[in-house]
């Protein structure tokens, strides 16, 4: 037996690992996934994106499908994989493995793309999130990431260091709704990724889900 | 037993139920009718979202439990009350009520066969043991006849239960109070405490939480020691005459039960007076003796409750007769003691007691009712037929709100 989720959602600004793929501006989202008994999982997101200040607005899609598995001790494994594809073009589109742990409100994850944003570099990206409940609506957020792209690498896509990517906030919930404040924190990753280059490294962030 | 008359006597039962009263330790009114269905929560994975990461995604998974959950509850006439997820075990745990008239029983197969659920099960009550009587933990029917709770409900206040027997130890600290009346009906020695009869005293009414020794099943009946048996050795010995005399004795003071833990040949004359006290509306019960065909007198006697202990040799038994507990049963003994006695006379004291609670919440059911309540309470399986002291109780207190009723739906459904 299977069971569907998702949620609807408006964010302030479309943050991927700290970098704005809606150029600074709200965007609307949706996802759904399907968990089913066995342990497979399977799912689709899709999000409004703008690159550019002028650019036309798109639409970004990804689907996904993975494996995962609660352990005895209460902790979780999963592994998967997913492609990301973006309108107006196959220039962008990216395919990403990816594999993590989740330890009651911590999650440790690790991603590998052969082609990140559709450029010939591999990226390695990690990340660390987890949540501290405050009371029964408020809990307290965070993640650190960091993306090390090698490969192909060029000065053009960012030198060959790595990328550290940070969020704090809040989230509040009254179910169905969850609003989450976010401080955003990147030190200019996005030199990997195909988008404008103003956007300031510290940015507050909203957003305000539905789920269902 | 037809289905018309057992119908007639659970009408009779409730209208003649008393008022309705909160068991102690109850967390709330309706709570019998509630039970609780596991959702699955799916593993935490990875779910692309704007900036955060995800780890923590139990929003989403929550919202469609519910959401499922809701489902169901229309699905099964059932109405949401709680819900707090499990996360070490991946089930989200919702506490339901099941609305109408449908029965527990029914709504938790249905839910068992629907794939949405990881499985149902009763809303179970647990105690701790509320006697602080040092030995109830010892006594069979604390657990077999879940005592304590049976006592939330009933305790036998102010029934007469006539006990024709050796002599009672009038002074044992655990039948302090316990006793209203004592006679002597055997003219070769004085009234004296004798085993066999403290023992079966202390099983029907020793009080209950005084700190010592046991509580009776029937802690706040009204005992009426009557004499007409007397001991040498183990052994009570009575006769036509002393029995016929505290049983005259018993029926002039309005005795609601008599407990009659001995055997003997067929007697006219007590024939008679039984049947005179079964007329008058008194119930008898009567221990049955294993090694005489039928069950032996007075037992086989028509209109008594028969009662035999469970590791009784029951070829001999009436068929109507009925299992109580009567293996190792501590209880109160001569000289302030206490001790282990087995048999069949012990099982139709508990059988006595139970009577005692019965009419306390039910002061219309006469001799033949209370019989009849009794076997439908009982197993099916013939000739053992332990009997469900909770359910029977729950049965008569109808109109009462009571725990046992929903301890009787102990089968947990899953797939």
């Amino acid at each position: 037996m299977a069971q569907v989720s998702g949620s609807v959602a408006v964010v302030s600004d479309d943050r991927v690992r700290g970098v704005s793929l809606s150029d600074g501006r709200p965007a609307a989202q949706l996802d759904v996934a399907y968990d089913h008994s066995s342990g497979l999982y399977a799912g689709g997101f899709a999000s409004s994106v703008q690159f550019y200040r002028h650019s036309p607005h798109g639409l970004e899609l990804t689907g996904y499908t993975g494996y995962a598995q609660r352990l005895r001790n209460g902790w979780s494994l999963d592994g998967g994989a997913a492609y990301t594809s973006f309108s107006g073009g196959e220039g962008y589109n990216y395919a990403e493995l990816h594999a993590g742990v989740t330890a009651s409100a911590v999650t440790a994850r690790v991603f590998f793309s052969p082609n990140y944003f559709g450029q010939s570099i591999h990226t390695v990206y990690a990340e660390l999130n987890g949540s501290y409940g405050l009371s029964d609506h408020f809990r307290l957020i965070g993640h650190a990431g960091l993306l090390q792209a090698y490969g192909g690498v060029t000065t053009q896509n960012g030198g060959s260091h790595p990328h550290a990517d940070f969020l704090g906030g809040v989230q509040a919930s009254w179910r169905p709704f969850t609003l989450q404040l976010s401080r955003i924190a990147a030190d200019g990753a996005k030199h990997v990724y195909p988008v404008g280059a103003d956007h300031p490294a510290g940015v507050w962030t909203a957003r305000l889900s539905f789920g269902f | 037993m037809n289905l018309a008359r057992a119908a007639a006597l659970l009408i009779a039962a409730a209208i003649g139920c008393a008022q309705a009263q909160p068991p102690a330790g109850s967390t709330g009114p309706g709570e019998e009718r509630s039970i609780l269905v596991m959702l699955r929560i799916a593993p935490p994975h990875f779910r692309p979202e704007a900036g955060y990461g995800g780890g923590y995604d139990q929003q989403a998974g929550q919202a469609a439990r519910h959401r499922i959950a809701s489902e169901l509850a229309s699905a099964h006439g059932l109405e949401i009350e709680s819900d707090w997820p499990m996360a070490s075990l991946g089930v989200d745990c919702f506490l339901m009520r099941v609305k109408g008239e449908q029965s527990l029983p029914d709504a938790l197969e249905a839910l068992g066969r629907d794939a949405r659920t990881a499985w149902a099960q009763p809303l179970n009550t647990f105690h701790s043991l509320a006697h602080n009587d040092p030995l109830f933990p010892l006594q069979p029917a604390a657990a077999a006849w879940h005592l304590a709770e049976v006592h939330a409900v009933s305790t036998g206040r102010n029934v007469s239960v006539a006990e024709v027997d050796s002599g009672v130890e009038l002074n044992h600290p655990d039948l302090a109070g316990q006793i209203a009346v004592a006679e002597n009906f055997v003219d070769q020695s004085p009234y004296k405490g004798e085993s066999h009869g403290t023992a079966v005293a202390g099983i029907i009414a020793a009080r209950a939480d005084n700190g010592i020794g046991i509580a009776g099943v029937a802690p706040e009946a009204r005992l009426m020691a009557l004499r007409a048996c007397w001991q040498a050795d183990a052994t009570a010995t009575c006769n036509s005459f002393t029995l016929a005399k505290a049983l005259q004795f018993a029926l002039a003071r309005r005795a609601t039960v008599i407990n009659l833990s001995l055997t003997g040949p067929q007697d006219k004359l007590l024939h008679l007076l039984l049947d005179a006290a079964l007329f008058q509306g008194v119930t008898v019960v009567g221990a049955v003796d294993p090694q005489t065909p039928g069950g032996g007198f007075p037992a086989s006697h028509p209109g008594v409750i028969a009662v035999s202990w469970e590791s009784a040799d029951d070829s001999n038994s009436p068929s109507t007769a009925v299992t109580a507990p009567g293996r190792e049963v501590p209880t109160t003994l001569p000289e302030a003691r206490w001790g282990f006695v087995d048999g069949s006379s012990f099982a139709a004291a508990h059988v006595s007691g139970l009577v005692a609670l019965l009419q306390q919440v039910s002061p219309s059911l006469g001799p033949e009712q209370m019989r009849a309540l009794l076997l439908i309470a009982s197993g099916t399986d013939h000739p053992t037929r332990g009997i469900d002291a909770c359910a029977v109780i729950a049965r008569a207190a109808q109109a009462c709100s009571c725990r046992c009723g929903a301890a009787t739906t102990d089968k947990t459904v899953s797939r």
